[in-house]
């Protein structure tokens, strides 16, 4: 929102030292945070009012004329342009180096420089308004036309135009986020109240609704109160439409506002001036009545820019007996709007429901400085400040108008909201101890007044800020602590009772688990969306019925929530591939799941989908089988490092995913699968279009990776007497598996280290040749040769004749 | 016989002196006093000589083999000092081997470090799950029925109970704050806790704005807690992450959950507040919301506002770290990239 000091300061006087820089600081501080301010004339700096003496064709241009300018003490100037409407004695507004203009009207202003234009000199330029973005004030009939003053009362060469047009104020740009709360602040005369009470200066009375005798009534229907608590209508006849005068068209101008006509403009100006939106209608238009009601299913309406909208039930609407003639609130329709001729209008001035407002303001993405005002909540007190301006506006500028009829539907004043506040709460929740009179002092500025006995204060709220804004306690430690300036609260070290450690053993894991991954597995981890696209969940078997899927998603083929970590890690894999030959990553990160249907609902009665933590690795290289035994590696070393229960694999059930093969599932206490581990399969790979390499996913339910307390990791004692390492290679058939081996030879050694397998056509069809290390040795002394030799016997005896191997030569 | 074995003695040590290996220290060794060497040699003469001399030259000779031989000692102990492991000179400028490559995302990092300054000032660490209700995510929270986030145009939904209500109307979280509810109805006050995690918007994305993203939220309930002491919370979080202490203001802010809340700045890091584009030449950059908890979270919570009151502060992680880091876009971070991740350790 855009505010003019000027403006402010017609309703406060400001102190006389007072920076802009100081202000904006207050503000920002105390009520609403300003984002920037700019000086309109500042903005205009170097521009000044030049006289045109000379008009001379331009030897190399056809369009362009070579101009001689008075430009007052600037002399007399060489400019070329191209303007259409140039001629000798033209008062035109110059741009002298140094200026900044938007070329032709568009983007961001440049400097104006000293040049050659096709060869001949020119110090300036000779704008058209638009360039100097005052087309709102000085709208141009064409392109070429230039700015010409001429006929602007008082304009001499060589004045500076923002003098001129009077240009001189600040701006300042509100963050509207920041007043969302305050819908008081949405006029100028809000503001000036904070700043009154900021500086400790007086807010002057806005004028009052003088109501003359004998009146006539208006009709007014209003289907719900509930929709319109309040509407005001008053008839106006009499009237003269026309342009504004310019000081009105400025000031409405540089708040960003389009001028238009007399009546339209002193609408905004209430606005601006109190916040409170109104409405302006022709009434031979609307005729003798006003009804706001919901709008029929299918009924239409034609906006001022020629929308047609088609209604429901759910819009609050102004009709007139035959018509929609508006969106409540929002915007008129384009019917009854003003005319260039209007001589009486019927002025509304209502309160609308602020929700109806929203919806409808957004259900047709039409947003007016209208509706984002009543869709904040206005007082209804308001009304009669608008109203009263509003008089008073038409005394100045249409001294000959007259009120012939009103009606309110307001039956009596709206009491005033109270708030009961502990003065003991009160000082503690500041940090600082005041006074019901230190109080009363902070608060009487802003409209509050303060009723204190005992510990018991009573609170009077004024009613532009009853609309929800205050009504608690905590309401008015706030509106205490920002006058008293938040800066003026130092640091208060909190005093806290220290009764226990922190355990935290589920948070704890979760770190463990990331930094043995990232640490000791050399993984990196990534951050995924919980969304994965179909095509990804499609070769991991999803989405299924414990999918959970998202209303209005990011695209369509993002609907489904991960069940699995899996498809995410893959498209990441994918996302990776072109720019690493190998690379191994990790994600954790909760999945979701539908709820079991005999689930039972929270106390609350909430039933909210299982989002238990999953864990999820994959290396990506070009080894299918050593990456398979890298995340296996990775697996095994788990559970000492982590200090959590051993693992069972075992094949139960083929991820979707998963090689027909190369798969173990991960299986808990019961038996049921907690995660898997696999390469990922040929047809995965093809339907994804991995080229580059093979993956090898392991993914983990966090519920098999639960702490074991207490640490169950025991010394051993180191051993007293050299042991013998001893590398057996052998040939088996294929199916001899590790742990076969393990099971028969694992008690006739010390120790058993696979080395590795491989395979050959030396070895032959069916066959695998296999090397491990075994080591030797005994607790009470030192092997001998024989002892040795008899332990490898029996190793070899096992071997052969159990296990159908046979030592390789 | 004297003159030969002296001079002998003189050529050697200046031979073992300029030796350059131990081979040739070994050749040397063996050439003087070998079977066949040189001092062997004229040794054999020392028969042909009368007892008196032969005594004088033997013992002349030991002499001159001790010095040899200490000689020797000496000189290989300096040559194997001399001597590099290496059959080459090595490039001591080439680049060491890389480590493993793994690391944690920035953002877990940021987390962890910020779990551990919390855990310091004894607050515990909780969460939730990351699909809540609209009864947390909003009416406990004390957002007005029609506020504009409980729109589906701002809060992800869930297919099939978007168009219910409160408990029965499910959604990826907003924000954290809900948590703090569970937690409290769970655990009760005097509470000091963090509850870090992804939350979620409906919402188009460029360099500033994601649909998914980490905030960092720490409360304190208390019987006695002036507003002022929430100071304690925000330095704490800047002054980790930045590593140096952080000015910072509270300043009137709304936000449905607090009541007073604040609007709270930190000094621009770049420009230390002189004004740059960064902080948009204000000097202050806005970094995060904070307040009192609002009397209705609190009762919400089954706690009594006349009794209980707090801070609450909540902090954009990825904003942090893009100050912290100077990332310029915010997508990059659920990007999955790892030319990006990388970069972090």
């Amino acid at each position: 929102m855009l505010v003019s000091l000027n403006w402010l300061k017609k309703y406060t006087e400001l102190p006389k030292d007072l920076s802009m820089e100081q202000l904006a600081y207050d503000l920002t501080m105390r009520t609403v945070e300003v984002e920037g301010w700019h000086n309109p004339a500042h903005d205009l700096d170097k521009v000044v009012v030049g006289k045109i003496l000379e008009v001379n064709p331009h030897p190399n241009a056809d369009k362009l004329r070579i101009c001689q300018v008075d430009a007052g003490d600037a002399g007399i100037l060489q400019i070329v342009c191209g303007g259409t409407n140039l001629y000798v004695g033209e008062l035109i507004a110059l741009a002298m180096e140094g200026s900044f203009v938007r070329w032709h009207g568009e983007g961001e202003p440049v400097e104006i420089k000293d040049s050659k234009l096709r060869g001949v000199e020119s110090r300036g330029m000779i704008c058209a308004s638009a360039e100097l973005s005052l087309e709102g004030l000085f709208p141009a009939e064409e392109d070429g036309i230039i700015l010409d003053l001429t006929e602007f009362p008082g304009a001499k060469a060589g004045q500076p135009i923002g003098e001129l047009l009077g240009l001189e104020d600040w701006i300042l740009e509100i963050d509207n986020k920041s007043l969302t709360n305050r819908p008081d602040l949405w006029g100028h005369y809000g503001l000036a109240r904070e700043l009154a009470a900021i500086y400790a200066t007086e807010l002057k009375p806005l004028p009052e609704f003088r109501k003359p005798e004998g009146l006539e009534g208006y009709t007014l229907n209003i289907e719900d109160p509930a929709d319109c608590p309040r509407f005001n209508a008053s008839v106006w006849t009499g009237l003269e439409n026309g342009p504004s005068p310019f000081e009105l068209q400025r000031t409405l101008h540089v708040l960003g506002f389009s001028v238009h006509n007399l009546l339209v403009d002193l609408s905004n100006y209430l606005m601006l001036a109190t916040g409170q939106p109104n409405h302006a209608y022709d009434r031979s238009k609307v005729g003798e009545g006003i009804q706001v009601r919901r709008a029929k299913t299918g009924e239409k309406l034609t906006l001022l820019d020629d929308t047609e909208l088609t209604l429901g039930p759910d819009s609050l609407v102004i009709a007139s007996d035959h018509e929609v003639i508006g969106l409540a609130g929002i915007k008129g329709g384009k019917e009854d709007s003003i005319y260039a001729d209007t001589s009486e209008v019927v002025l509304e001035i209502a309160n609308f429901n602020p929700g109806l407002v929203r919806h409808t303001a957004q259900k047709y993405d039409i947003h007016t400085d209208a509706a984002s005002r009543n869709e904040k909540g206005l007082d209804t007190a308001r009304i009669d400040q608008a109203l009263g301006l509003w008089q008073d506006l038409l005394r100045t500028y249409q001294p000959q108008a007259k009120i012939v009829a009103y009606k309110d539907t307001q039956k009596a004043e709206p009491s005033a909201l109270a708030v009961t506040c502990s003065l003991r709460r009160v000082t503690d929740r500041l940090g600082k101890a005041l006074s019901p009179e230190d109080m009363q002092k902070l608060l009487a500025p802003l409209g509050f007044s303060l009723k204190a006995s005992g510990d018991k204060l009573e609170v009077k709220v004024p009613a532009w800020r009853a609309t929800g804004d205050v009504g608690l306690e905590a309401d008015i430690v706030e509106e205490l602590a920002r006058m008293l300036g938040y800066e003026n609260f130092a640091s208060i070290p909190p005093q806290i009772t220290l009764d226990s450690a922190v355990v935290e053993n589920r948070y704890d894991l979760d770190r463990e688990v990331r930094e043995f991954l990232a640490y000791r597995a050399g993984f990196r981890e990534v951050i995924l969306y919980p969304w994965t696209s179909v095509e990804y969940q499609k070769v991991c078997g999803l989405p299924n019925a414990q999918s959970v899927a998202i209303a209005s998603p990011p695209s369509p083929e993002e609907r489904y929530l991960n069940v699995s970590l899996v498809p995410a890690l893959l498209k990441a894999a994918k996302d990776n591939e072109r720019y690493y030959p190998e690379f191994a990553i990790f994600t954790c990160s909760q999945v979701f799941i539908q709820p079991a249907p005999d689930k039972q609902p929270s106390v609350h009665g909430e039933r909210l989908p299982d989002t238990p933590m999953h864990m999820a690795t994959l290396a990506f290289g070009q080894d299918a089988w050593s990456l398979f035994r890298r995340l296996k590696g990775v697996l095994e070393a788990m559970p000492r490092a982590l200090r959590i229960q051993d693992f069972r694999l075992e094949q139960k059930l083929k991820p979707a995913w998963a090689d027909p093969e190369a798969y173990v599932n991960i299986l808990g206490a019961n038996d049921e699968i907690l995660g898997n581990l696999a390469l990922l399969s040929a047809f995965a790979k093809t339907e994804l279009g991995f080229k580059r390499g093979d993956l090898a996913i392991l993914e983990l339910d966090y519920q098999a990776i639960q702490k074991v307390l207490p640490d169950a990791q025991n010394y051993r004692d180191l051993p007293h007497f050299p042991l013998v390492d001893m590398d057996f290679s052998i040939s088996c058939p294929e199916d001899l598996s590790w742990a076969k081996i393990e099971q028969y030879l694992s008690k006739k050694v010390r120790h058993l280290e696979f080395i590795d397998e491989y395979r050959s056509e030396k070895i032959g069809k069916g066959k695998k040749s296999l090397t491990f290390r075994a080591q030797f040795g005994k607790e009470d002394g030192t092997l001998t040769a024989e002892e040795i030799e008899a332990k490898r016997k029996a190793l070899l005896n096992t071997l052969t004749h159990a296990l159908g191997a046979e030592l390789r030569e | 016989m004297r003159d030969a074995i002296e001079k002998l003695a003189q050529e050697s040590l200046e031979r073992i002196a300029a030796a350059s290996s131990s081979e040739e220290l070994a050749d040397i060794k063996q050439e003087v006093m070998g079977r066949k060497g040189s001092l062997t040699q004229i040794l054999k003469g020392l028969g042909s000589l009368d007892p008196a001399q032969r005594k004088e030259m033997g013992q002349l000779s030991n002499q001159v083999k001790d010095q040899l031989r200490t000689a020797m000692d000496q000189k290989s102990d300096d040559l194997l000092r001399a001597r590099t492991i290496l059959p080459y000179h090595p490039d001591l400028t080439q680049p060491g081997l890389p480590l493993a490559t793994g690391g944690l995302h920035p953002i877990t990092a940021i987390t962890y470090e910020l779990n551990d300054a919390f855990k310091s000032l004894n607050f515990e660490i909780a969460g939730e799950g990351e699909v809540s209700s609209e009864l947390f995510a909003f009416d406990m929270l004390n957002f007005p029925p029609d506020h504009p986030a409980r729109e589906t145009m701002d809060t992800y939904w869930l297919e099939g109970t978007d168009q219910k209500k409160g408990v029965d109307r499910l959604c990826l979280r907003p924000h954290l704050t809900g948590a703090s509810v569970r937690y409290l109805q769970e655990h009760g006050a005097p509470a000091r806790f963090v509850y870090p995690g992804r939350v979620y918007r409906n919402e188009s994305t460029d360099a500033r704005h994601e649909r998914a993203f980490f905030q960092y939220e720490a409360l304190i309930v208390d019987k006695q807690f002036p507003f002022a002491s929430g100071q304690l919370l925000i330095s704490t979080i800047l002054q980790k992450v930045f590593g140096r202490k952080i000015n910072t203001r509270m300043r009137a802010g709304f936000f449905p959950f607090v009541e007073p809340g604040f609007e709270i700045d930190m000094q621009c890091v770049q420009c230390g507040g002189k004004g740059c584009p960064l902080c948009k030449h204000v000097g202050w950059i806005e970094v995060m919301p904070g307040g009192t908890p609002h009397p209705n979270v609190l009762r919400a919570a089954g706690l009594d506002p006349d009794e209980w009151t707090g801070f609450y502060i909540d902090i954009g992680l990825e904003r942090l770290a893009m100050m912290r880091y100077g990332i310029p876009d915010v997508r990059l971070f659920h990007s999955g990239d790892l030319r990006f991740l990388e970069q972090f350790d």
